[in-house]
């Protein structure tokens, strides 16, 4: 039995809002999430498990079109106010290896059968491309957000159904923050990455 | 990391829980789509099949008026016997009238035929009652039928929504008991971060939990019984059913008063009290034919014939035995109790007015039910709509959890309660599903043609 496929496609929302597209001349932010979402898509079809070799793949697809430092940075944003310059860096640092081990331990694990791309908005140098993912009778609305930066559009933020990623992991910051210390937190997020780290290693180990 | 242990163990048991199934057909389970359903309680329900019968009884009677009408009242004696010997005429004979001697055969036949010419409305009348009558039968026939069929509506989506309770009710308990052990297996570890008020929290749902399997099992088996009755299949026989669309619900409220008028025009009862008020004037116009006489052609043939009795040629003399005769007359026939038809006339005619109130109150009932099913309707389409919402939310906020426990920043409470909050509301949209098909159904049942849901879930929407 197939695991709940709603999650299956939150994930792909996820690891392509954290992908790439290889292109040389600039492409539109709609063309930029829909060849990133082609190629993760033809890895998908092409290879009915997908391993270390491919995950990696995805994953390179994922990154380069997205932004992690200024998701990273539009998370912490509100409380590195309260934080030493250094630890706000520290925070930063976990944060982001946190989210690419997060997208590594999903791939695989989770896909969208077809993407419908609904529109897309460009003002100045941001852009909105709107889109509902699909997995069998499922469905989630799926919204990008890109900024276009050294010649390239990269994705930001993304929104699931309403729920605005970068807003929602701020909240969950702001609430461990009102109850544990900085240390007790990078500790937290620190055990977590060991742990990610640790399960991809074990995969790795059994694949070969 | 006792944060960690905790969220990693209940992700991995929340995502182990969303794998709803139906159980397998198997190879002895027959499997009906709405339709097929439908159609097999009118064709095999014993209700139905004894509103077919008065129907046909209702044809025969009609069949039979026609019958009277065309075919004339005909009549054939034929005698045979010992009879004794008599000799001579009546001037004359050896014999005695207490002779019992020498005993002979004698036969004896007559054909005759009465044929009404002209009845002042008396058989076309009767006819006209007797078609009333057929029509009559026909229509409580359909009310039985759309009975039956809307009952069926009502088994099939019980039926249905028994089958999704026991699977997600299987698949919960079977999740949330690994669940419960975990939960209760890290209670005891001293580095985990699950502590007795999570215990007390998963142990307080685990009743709703096996509430919710005794039911489904209970409710399960209930409806089984119930439209394998209506199918008029074995009580006990394990049937299967499809999965049909829900339609959405899109009319207005606007158009409720063409809604009225179709069902005033298609509404069986209405139907039958029509043709009850037709019938009842055709037997007022009887019974007033029955004041009038009747005219006719009568028509006669008679031979006898006993070999051991004298041949009496005399015509002014009657013998029973030997003779031929031949005869055809015109004749009127006035049953003289006219104050006892006008009686009858008068007793018709309050039967008339009674069923013409009825038949009233009938329009106005009608009015009532359309809008009460179509408020039910509305209601049921804005809960359904409304539960999918919740349901989706329920599922967003489980996604939303397991990314941030992924990311190390979740809540175990929350995902308790988004956990508690999914399986509820997939609960309740099994129900609201139910309800809304229900609803439909009657909206559809009380404008008179069960056929009209029908056509509604085909389509996926309602319309008129």
């Amino acid at each position: 039995m197939a695991r709940f496929s709603f999650n299956r496609l939150f994930t792909w929302g996820v690891l392509i809002s954290l992908g790439t597209a290889f292109s040389l001349s600039p492409q539109s932010p709609l063309e930029i999430i829909k060849t990133s979402n082609q190629q993760v898509l033809e890895i998908y079809n092409a290879n009915e498990k997908i391993d270390h070799a491919l995950k990696n793949e995805i994953i390179q697809i994922i990154e380069s079109v997205t932004d992690l430092d200024e998701i990273s940075n539009r998370t912490t944003s509100s409380f590195c106010c309260n934080l030493s310059s250094e630890q706000c860096a520290e925070f930063n640092q976990v944060f982001k290896q946190l989210l690419r081990a997060s997208s590594m331990s999903k791939v695989g694990r989770y896909r969208a059968d077809r993407f419908e791309y609904l529109e897309e908005k460009i003002e100045g140098n941001k852009a909105l491309v709107k889109t509902t993912a699909y997995y069998e009778d499922e469905y989630l609305t799926l919204d990008y957000l890109l900024e276009y930066k050294n010649n390239k559009w990269k994705i930001i933020n993304y929104v699931t159904d309403d729920v605005d990623t970068i807003r929602n992991y701020r909240k969950q910051f702001i609430r461990l923050f009102a109850k544990y210390t900085f240390s007790e937190v990078i500790a937290r997020l620190n055990k977590k990455l060991l742990s990610l780290e640790e399960e991809e290693n074990t995969l790795n180990l059994d694949n070969s | 990391m006792r944060f960690f242990k905790k969220i990693t163990f209940l992700l991995f048991l929340i995502l182990s829980c969303w794998s709803v199934s139906f159980s397998q057909t198997g190879t002895n389970t027959k499997t009906y789509s709405l339709e097929s359903a439908i159609q097999t309680a009118k064709a095999q329900n014993p209700l139905g099949k004894a509103t077919e019968f008065e129907v046909q009884k209702a044809f025969f009677t009609l069949k039979k008026t026609l019958a009277l009408k065309n075919t004339p009242q005909m009549r054939f004696n034929l005698y045979s016997g010992l009879v004794p010997e008599a000799r001579g005429d009546i001037f004359y004979s050896p014999d005695k009238s207490d002779d019992l001697d020498n005993f002979g055969p004698f036969i004896r036949m007559s054909f005759d035929l009465v044929k009404s010419i002209y009845t002042f409305g008396r058989t076309s009348s009767a006819i006209e009652a007797a078609r009333q009558g057929l029509y009559m039968e026909e229509a409580r026939k359909d009310i039985v039928l759309e009975t039956l069929a809307f009952e069926t509506v009502k088994a099939y989506w019980g039926l249905s929504a028994a089958l999704k309770a026991e699977s997600l009710g299987e698949d919960m308990k079977k999740n949330y008991k690994k669940f419960l052990n975990e939960v209760e297996e890290r209670v005891q570890d001293e580095e985990s971060e699950v502590d007795d008020l999570d215990l007390f929290e998963v142990r307080i749902f685990n009743y709703s939990v096996e509430e919710m399997v005794q039911e489904s099992h209970k409710l399960k088996t209930l409806s089984t019984k119930v439209f394998n009755s209506l199918l008029n299949l074995e009580l006990n026989q394990a049937v299967s059913i499809s999965n049909e669309p829900t339609p959405l619900f899109m009319f207005s409220e606007n158009n409720l008063s063409d809604v009225i008028s179709l069902a005033e025009k298609l509404r069986p009862e209405a139907r039958a009290l029509n043709s009850a008020l037709f019938a009842l004037q055709a037997r007022i116009d009887l019974a007033k034919s029955h004041r009038l006489p009747v005219i006719f052609l009568a028509a006669g043939l008679g031979y006898a014939y006993s070999p051991n009795r004298a041949d009496q040629t005399n015509p002014f003399v009657l013998d029973s035995f030997n003779y031929k005769r031949v005869g055809a007359a015109f004749g009127l026939k006035w049953d003289a109790n006219i104050s006892l038809y006008n009686i009858e006339i008068q007793k018709t005619k309050s039967e008339y007015k009674a069923i013409l109130e009825k038949h009233n109150a009938l329009k106005s009932r009608i009015g009532v039910e359309v809008n009460q099913a179509f408020a039910e309707a509305e209601k049921n389409a804005v809960l359904l709509s409304e539960a999918r919402k919740a349901l989706k939310s329920a599922k967003s906020w489980i996604r939303l959890n397991i990314e941030n426990w992924e990311l190390g920043i979740g809540d175990v409470f929350r995902m308790i309660r988004a956990y508690e909050a999914y399986y509820r509301f997939l609960r309740l949209e099994i129900e609201r599903e139910y309800q809304n098909h229900v609803s439909l159904a009657r909206l559809a049942f009380v404008i008179g043609d069960i056929n009209i849901y029908q056509k509604w879930v085909k389509n996926g929407k309602v319309f008129f």
